[in-house]
């Protein structure tokens, strides 16, 4: 090991472009690595039911401060109206319209199935067009839906979906990436720069 | 992403022209890019905007194809210099990271000032080729704000035709990205140290995400401003940084002055780091012209340039201001009743001793109080005394309160000067302690400025992170590129800045950057471009629209008019002075703080929109508008409807699909 780190020190003194430049190259397919990886992992998740796709309604959650109207239709009758799904979930897509301004329109989540929860897991909905998007990280086991802290609100529901993914989302990195891509090398670079140097002047106070 | 090709053009442009120019490609490419927005800048002052972008991409083009014919009769490449031009080649790399990041994300815009000035500025100078202060102006309620941003979107997007609000912000993100690089090259070549100079382009890049206010909301009703906003406080640092970094590493060189220029078209703030500019290179010039091959006549020169050059460009803004202004025209309507304006102007007075009312008007003051305390209001004084609260408690600017800030620059900036050769040691500390001076001169100033408005400090964070960010570029800038500081402490604070920010950003995650964000704070804007789309494919470009709404929630009638463009909607467009933003109504509530005109009977209303529009939108009417109007309209008034303005029985008449 120290052999690798004596040879890419001397190689960086001799072409700190080129340090810099195969920094990148290597951050670069390190990411295209750990997506591949990801990806097969996820698949293999997803066809062996794990995180599988289902299409939901109102009757495959429980409900609480809610009147039930019908399948894909409530009417807030509190101000903390609760929509409880017990399974695992990585994200929960709905299509939904509300009769006024919800207030707030959040998703609780838990990894142990015990009804407990907390604001510190939380999710605020995202929303991309027509959709409230909200996403959980892996272990999510129950996810609680409150939807308006306003009474009398009616909620009607389009499509209501969990673990929606296409295979294309498993192996894709995000946009927000390619920012990290742009950054973190050259954090490295720098970074490992710095540590040497300190760890020369570390070194040549010692002796 | 065809506001790529420009980069693409500079660039390779720029591989050809370093050689001319005796400097790295980064350098000329800054140089490139500055030279065009100034060119097309004063072109567009006498309105020829069009035709000077035209022929500044026919030279670009023409450059390119000769350096490349050069390069092949040569046999040389132009990119064997590779490691010299690391930063061209950082500053390319990074714009089309943020082309692609910016199409699939397609931020928009949200923040009020974004609708009423500069993103309806930058949309009509696309749209209409001509500055908005040329003829009628439909983008903002003050013509005199001067238009760097729209220049920079026009150069950018020459060849799309459309305007788009994304394209808008990745072009300020080029501007950022393209100084950035540029500061990072000049320390390159005075330090010589790649991963400081490395170091120094994290920092610069982000630095967006230091400033507070860039926060998140965490509904994402609203996002970190940084690259995510089309508010320009931001732009003037980083423009002043860019022209510093010229200044610092091409001494003997004129250039610094080409960003110099364009950051006076930003904004009139402008001014303020354009003067700040001139007193760092003053202290440069004086206090090492001995040992400046030029000695000190020319220091003289050259400080007189640094000065009289920005004003002059300054003072074409307002030559160009008088000389486009339109004529004042009389109305041919007197559309107040003048028998209730006694009783209006009583409401007005009860209003006004009900609702506390800050606001100090222009005639009530002069500029001579920023410098004399004597001549100062009651509301100025109160507002001198808030910020000295803030500068002790507040945390709205960036990680820390200001005064901690001041103070953490104002050490770093004397340690520079005690690290400095021994010939600018003494205009470092005069530049250090000049900008911690100024710091509060520019509060002052500010402040004048704040009493024209009833919210005390809400927009305090803002206007002070276009000093503070100038402050800490120039003075990051001299510390790095001090020779007696020895690497390893300058790489370990630099870590250290660097560490605390990426913590920061990841902590809270890019769903909360314009780099990751949902749709959430976009979502009002979204809904009203589809309510407009059917009326936006009847408009033309020039047609006038009276716009309906009710009149005291103004952002809703603010974005409307904005997505109507480039259709004049609610505007004055024969410059008579009247507000078409008042339905024709009079509002005795006391609550209001506006003028209201007496209802215009159906006849008199007919008159008025068949003279001063050709169209009406419906956006929503209020009851009294509704009463007396609706048998004007062929469908009873209906929101969201276009009519056409005709001479029928029933004049208004819905334009259907």
């Amino acid at each position: 090991m120290k052999n690798i780190i004596n040879k890419y020190i001397s190689f960086c003194k001799k072409s700190r472009p080129k340090a810099l430049m195969y920094t990148y190259v290597l951050c670069f397919c390190g990411t295209l690595l750990f997506h591949i990886i990801s990806g097969v992992v996820n698949c293999g998740l997803s066809w062996f039911g794990v995180y599988g796709e289902k299409h939901l309604t109102v009757d495959s959650f429980e409900t609480v401060g809610a009147e039930y109207v019908d399948s894909m239709t409530i009417i807030n009758s509190t101000n903390d109206t609760q929509m409880i799904y017990t399974g695992n979930v990585r994200n929960l897509i709905v299509k939904c319209e509300f009769s006024r301004s919800p207030g707030e329109f959040v998703c609780f989540y838990n990894t142990r199935g015990n009804y407990s929860f907390s604001t510190h897991k939380m999710r605020y909905a995202k929303m991309y067009g027509d959709y409230y998007v909200f996403e959980f990280p892996y272990g999510t086991k129950q996810i609680r839906l409150d939807t308006g802290v306003i009474d009398s609100i009616t909620v009607s529901f389009e499509e209501i979906n969990i673990n929606s993914f296409d295979v294309w989302d498993y192996f894709a990195c995000s946009v927000s990436e390619l920012f990290t891509l742009l950054i973190m090398p050259g954090v490295m670079y720098f970074g490992i720069d710095t540590a040497y140097k300190l760890y020369l002047i570390i070194n040549k106070n010692k002796s | 992403m065809l506001a790529l090709l420009p980069v693409l053009l500079i660039s390779f442009t720029s591989l050809f022209v370093k050689r001319t120019l005796k400097t790295d490609g980064m350098t000329a490419y800054f140089i490139m890019l500055t030279s065009s927005l100034n060119i097309i800048y004063f072109a567009a002052l006498v309105d020829l905007l069009r035709p000077a972008a035209a022929l500044i991409y026919i030279f670009l083009f023409l450059a390119t194809i000769a350096g490349a014919l050069s390069c092949i009769r040569n046999r040389i490449s132009p990119f064997s210099n590779w490691k010299e031009d690391i930063f061209l080649n950082f500053n390319n790399i990074t714009c089309v990271v943020f082309a692609i990041i910016f199409s699939v994300v397609k931020p928009g815009i949200y923040y009020w000032d974004e609708f009423n000035l500069w993103a309806p500025s930058a949309k009509v100078v696309k749209l209409f080729d001509r500055l908005y202060s040329i003829g009628i102006n439909p983008s903002t309620n003050d013509r005199n704000y001067p238009p760097g941003n729209a220049i920079l979107n026009y150069f950018f997007s020459f060849f799309d035709g459309q305007f788009k609000e994304y394209i808008l912000l990745l072009v300020y993100a080029f501007l950022f990205i393209a100084c950035f690089s540029m500061a990072a090259s000049a320390i390159y070549k005075i330090t010589d140290s790649l991963p400081i100079s490395i170091g120094s382009w994290l920092i610069f890049m982000l630095s967006p995400f230091m400033a507070a206010y860039h926060t998140h909301s965490v509904r994402y009703d609203s996002l970190s401003y940084a690259y995510g906003t089309t508010l320009v406080d931001f732009n003037l640092p980083v423009v002043f940084l860019g022209a510093m970094a010229l200044y610092f590493a091409y001494r003997d060189k004129k250039w610094y002055l080409l960003p110099m220029l364009f950051l006076l078209t930003i904004k009139k703030n402008g001014i303020f780091l354009a003067l700040l500019g001139f007193c760092i290179i003053s202290c440069f010039e004086l206090f090492t012209s001995k040992e400046n091959k030029w000695g000190f006549k020319k220091a003289i020169i050259n400080i007189v340039l640094a000065l009289v050059i920005p004003l002059a460009a300054y003072s074409a803004w307002f030559i160009h201001l008088d000389a486009y202004e339109m004529v004042r025209q009389e109305p041919l309507f007197d559309l107040k009743d003048r028998t209730v304006v006694t009783v209006q102007k009583e409401a007005t007075a009860e209003k006004e001793s009900r609702i506390e009312n800050r606001r100090i008007k222009h005639s009530e003051t002069s500029i001579k109080a920023i410098f004399i305390p004597s001549l100062r209001t009651e509301r100025y004084n109160e507002i001198l005394q808030e910020m000295k609260w803030y500068f002790i408690n507040n945390k709205e600017t960036i990680f820390t309160t200001d005064i901690i800030l001041i103070g953490i620059l104002f050490v770093l900036g004397n340690l520079a000067a005690i690290c400095h050769e021994k010939e600018k040691r003494l205009a470092v500390f005069f530049v250090s302690t000049g900008l911690t001076a100024g710091c509060f001169v520019y509060n002052i100033v500010i402040a004048y400025q704040m009493q024209f408005y009833n919210d005390m400090m809400v927009e305090y964070p803002r206007y002070m992170v276009s000093y503070y960010f100038g402050w800490i570029y120039v003075i990051l800038f001299l510390f790095v590129t001090a020779p007696g500081l020895k690497d390893v402490f300058k790489q370990g604070i630099m870590s250290l800045i660097i560490f605390i920010t990426i913590f920061d950003i990841y902590k809270t995650g890019l769903d909360y950057t314009v780099f990751n964000a949902p749709e959430n704070a976009y979502v009002w804007g979204r809904e009203i471009k589809r309510s407009t789309e059917f009326a936006n494919s009847v408009l033309e470009k020039g047609d006038r629209v009276y716009l309906v709404y009710k009149d005291q929630e103004t952002l809703p009638y603010i974005r409307y008019r904005y997505n109507l463009l480039p259709a004049y909607a609610g505007f004055d467009t024969q410059n008579t002075g009247i507000d078409f933003s008042i339905n024709f109504r009079e509002r005795l509530d006391l609550e209001s703080d506006r003028q209201y005109y007496l209802i215009a009977s159906p006849e008199k209303f007919t008159d008025v929109m068949k003279h001063y529009f050709d169209y009406i939108y419906v956006i929503e009417s209020d009851e009294e508008f509704y009463d007396s109007y609706s048998t004007l309209f062929s469908d009873g008034l209906t929101p969201g409807t276009l009519y056409t303005i005709t001479d029928n029985d029933v004049p208004m008449q819905a334009v259907t699909k």
